[in-house]
């Protein structure tokens, strides 16, 4: 080993790393069944940022359907924080669910919050509830926004790195992903 | 902390140790209560997440994503249906937990990789469709991963179960030995603080006797419970040592103090008619009787202290020294009307002492060849606490006297100011 210089290694590193980019087009790489990242094998049209993918009922008024787009337009909340099924922190964003609610509608107009997933799981609670736990609708991981094999458009995420003991199985159940529909009430 | 150390070894074994162990108690009983919330956090570690939800959701979503891919197969453009399925089965297997509390399931984690695998497998299959045998073995991968997560899901329920169950019964047993620890430590606390209640009585008492004789000193007199409760007849003697000094000057003040404790031990004896026999300070002494006859017992009490007196001083060599008794009577009417009393008996005391110090210096007393005298005292010093048990017996006996005499007779004694005709009688020692 001792006659490889670092300069070699930098290279040898940089020779590696483009093998790698370039492996998920090869034929070799499908034979052996791997090496591609699933989360982009199964990104859809729905992934892009501005596709309108998560329809809105308010207490009154039409359902609109917004982007995420139109959710990075709100004032965003950062939360660095693990989460219930990774024990490492990511820097989430997106609008509080306090700041969400209060853009659609009126304040103390609604007190119920419906959210549903695109599998058909749904999440219903108090919003003074979900206010009080710091909920955050999350639309950013690590500054990127998620595509739906990555949780996305959007989820549900409580800050239980600073606040460890709202961290039980009932915040667990309301940290919803894929979130396709939102009823206020 | 030098300080602290000097002042723990000062203090008697029995306390020292029940402080090691309150110490030692309080230490076990914060690690104790740690080892509780480290366990609480893990119970709820445990328990937070609905594993077998986990892995059974997983396992209808992959029967899902085998219709849409059925679907698509039949040619009926499901193939949209089968990417978004896709799609939702890679971010819940970005969800899906192959550890609780810390603990890993293998089993989860294969399953996990074998599952990714058929996704990506299905996921190029759908970008660019090829043969109906590949399809069909990409649907045979899928079946064999929801028949892997049907047998997490009831691994998940038994371990879950058996983890947490495990780590209850460790909580149950760290709270029992808490409970445990702090019984002991409470009753380790009630002795200590019996101990300290026991040391400021011992202390107390130590204050009023006076450490030379094992006399009462003059805190006997501000004590209500060596004292009258009502109004009684007291009579007092104030005894003074003739030529004290001279004794300290040729012999020392250590056969000064001898002499001091012979007296004290005559009065011990002579006065036990009495109610308070005390060491004033120096070389003087006080007997108090209180009630009935107080006059006649303190004249009883003081001839026999004159009379035992001379026998000692001469069997033990002390030649040349007298006793000075003076002797005031009135009624008892509290501390202050006592401090009157000692204060009459002691002017009666000092006129006899000039009186009598005349008559010594014109025949001479206290010879230059006089032997060294030689009593010693069957007394104390020995150790501090033999003093001191010396000092609390002979307390404790004085201390019942006035009590009794107060009890029987005070109540016959009309209360009221010093008796005005209380007679100062002066007695002098051949």
């Amino acid at each position: 080993m001792g006659h490889f210089n670092r300069r070699d290694l930098l290279v040898a590193a940089i020779l590696a790393g483009t093998a790698g980019l370039l492996a998920p087009g090869s034929r070799t790489a499908r034979a052996a069944g791997g090496g591609d990242d699933l989360t982009d094998l199964a990104r859809l049209p729905m992934d892009k940022p501005d596709a309108p993918v998560i329809a809105i009922a308010g207490p009154s008024g039409p359902v609109r359907t917004v982007s995420r787009e139109d959710l990075a337009g709100l004032e965003q909340t950062v939360l660095t924080t693990h989460m219930p099924w990774s024990p490492e922190v990511h820097h989430l964003e997106g609008p509080s669910l306090a700041r969400f609610v209060s853009s659609f509608t009126q304040k103390d107009a609604a007190d119920e919050i419906s959210i549903e997933a695109i599998d058909g799981f749904i999440v219903t609670a108090p919003i003074a509830e979900l206010v009080a736990d710091g909920a955050v609708l999350v639309i950013r991981q690590d500054g990127d926004f998620l595509p739906v094999s990555a949780k996305g458009p959007a989820f549900v995420m409580f800050p239980f790195e600073e606040r460890p003991e709202i961290a039980d199985r009932s915040r667990f159940g309301r940290c919803i992903w894929q979130i396709t529909r939102i009823t206020i009430s | 902390m030098g300080r602290l150390v000097r002042h723990l070894t000062g203090i008697g074994g029995l306390t020292r140790l029940l402080i090691v162990f309150t110490c030692l108690f309080a230490g076990l009983a914060i690690a104790m209560s740690q080892r509780i919330q480290a366990s609480q956090t893990q119970v709820i570690a445990i328990s937070g997440y609905n594993m077998e939800f986990a892995y059974t959701r997983t396992q209808v979503e992959i029967i899902k994503l085998q219709a849409a891919l059925l679907q698509s197969r039949l040619g009926d453009g499901g193939e949209d249906e089968a990417r978004l399925q896709l799609a939702i089965l890679a971010g819940r297997l970005t969800t899906v937990p192959s550890s609780v509390g810390g603990i890993v399931f293998p089993e989860a984690e294969k399953a996990k990789r074998d599952l990714s695998e058929s996704l990506k497998a299905t996921a190029r299959f759908l970008a660019d469709p090829l043969s109906e045998a590949e399809a069909l073995a990409a649907s045979e991968r899928l079946s064999a991963d929801a028949r892997a997560f049907t047998g997490l899901g009831a691994l998940a329920n038994t371990r879950q179960a058996g983890l947490v169950e495990r780590a209850q019964e460790r909580l149950q047993h760290d709270i029992a030995m808490l409970n445990l620890l702090l019984v002991h430590l409470v009753f380790v606390g009630l002795v200590l603080v019996a101990l300290v209640i026991a040391e400021r009585a011992r202390f107390a008492r130590a204050a009023e006797t006076d450490s030379l004789t094992g006399l009462g000193n003059r805190l006997h007199l501000k004590n209500p419970a060596y004292l009258p409760a009502a109004s009684a007849s007291t009579a007092v003697a104030v005894i003074d040592v003739d030529r004290f000094k001279q004794v300290n000057d040729r012999w020392g003040h250590a056969t000064g103090d001898d002499l001091l404790r012979l007296i004290a031990d005559v009065l011990r004896r002579e006065a036990s008619g009495c109610d308070l026999t005390l060491r004033l300070g120096g070389d003087e002494f006080l007997i108090v009787a209180f009630g009935p006859e107080a006059r006649a017992r303190l004249d009883a009490g003081c001839a026999g202290i004159e009379r035992g007196f001379l026998l000692e001083t001469r069997r033990h060599g002390f030649s040349g020294v007298g006793l000075s008794i003076g002797i005031a009577e009135g009624a008892w009417d509290g501390p202050q009307g006592i401090d009157a009393l000692i204060g009459r008996a002691d002017m009666a005391m000092y006129g006899e002492k000039n009186r009598r110090c005349v008559e010594a210096s014109a025949s001479g007393e206290m010879r230059a060849d006089a032997v060294m005298p030689s009593y010693r005292a069957p007394a104390p010093a020995r150790g501090r606490l033999l003093s001191l048990l010396r000092a609390i017996v002979s307390r404790s006996s004085a201390a019942d006297a006035p009590r009794r005499s107060a009890r029987s007779h005070g109540s016959s004694v009309a209360p009221g100011a010093m008796s005005p005709g209380a007679t100062e009688t002066d007695l002098t020692i051949a």
